[in-house]
């Protein structure tokens, strides 16, 4: 299983809609994928260690370096197919290179 | 969970002449906080989130003289109820953009999301950016002068057509 953090100011409304639209998606494409949704305040390096690929809702400063594959996720929440697909094909080409 | 027409009021349709997002916050923050809709820390709680995250959505991907929306929230604790304030600005107000916090753009319309439930707003915004992304909407709402007809148009717009037979 893939398990992806999607993050944004609130941890509310934006990284709720990119977990969903992630997870939907991705399971469309035939990948097992759990994300969880945060407020980008709230990340710690031990957190974000325990998943495979971030997606924040745009660039994103956390304080620290982050040691695994980051995909911006903001497109997404358009909700229109051609900004989405771009998002969703990087983060498959994650998933593809993670080789789990 | 409440449908998305369902958190619209009439009452919550304000008309702002403001020229700065300060003043759109301090406004629109004190009108809510009478309503007993949000806490006393809310305005700050607004401005601040707005300044590090924020909230602008550029609707030129939608379609030619799409007018540009904002979706201005805080953290659900400073909330006290589940409701979609619709603010039309007599003039736009700079915002910066959402997904490129770095670019700036004018905005003509704010829907403030607010949402005391931590748990249950999944979708607000998902159905709210159906509803800006899709039949001009957008557009439609800035050519009309009441606040009745807003109201009206985004109900029409927002129930579920199988709510209505």
């Amino acid at each position: 299983m893939i398990k992806v953090l999607a993050a944004c100011g609130a941890g509310v409304n934006s990284s709720h809609q990119i977990k969903a639209a992630i997870e939907e998606e991705m399971k469309n494409r035939g990948y097992d994928v759990q994300a969880d949704a945060v407020m980008i305040k709230d990340i710690t390096e031990e957190m974000i260690s325990k998943y495979d690929i971030f997606t924040p809702i745009s660039k994103t400063d956390v304080g620290f370096d982050i040691k695994i594959p980051v995909v911006e996720a903001g497109p997404i929440l358009y909700r229109i197919p051609s900004m989405a697909k771009p998002v969703f094909d990087e983060i498959e080409n994650v998933i593809k290179q993670l080789n789990k | 969970m409440s449908e998305l027409n369902e958190l619209f009021n009439e009452k919550l349709i304000f008309f702002e002449n403001v020229t700065t997002q300060r003043e759109l916050f301090e406004s629109v923050g004190s009108r809510l906080l009478e309503k007993g809709l949000v806490k006393p820390e809310y305005t700050n709680a607004l401005i601040e989130r707005e300044a590090h995250f924020p909230t602008g959505l550029d609707l030129s991907v939608v379609g030619e003289n799409v007018p540009n929306v904002a979706i201005p929230h805080t953290e659900t604790e400073y909330c006290n109820a589940e409701q979609v304030v619709v603010v039309k600005l007599e003039n736009e107000v700079p915002f910066h953009n959402m997904i490129s916090p770095d670019k700036q753009l004018n905005v003509k319309f704010a829907f403030f999301i607010l949402n005391h439930q931590k748990s249950a707003q999944t979708d607000i915004l998902s159905n709210l950016m159906t509803f800006f992304t899709q039949d001009d909407n957008v557009k439609a709402l800035s050519q009309l002068n009441t606040k009745e007809e807003i109201y009206q148009y985004i109900q029409s717009k927002t129930t579920k057509r199988s709510a209505l037979i």
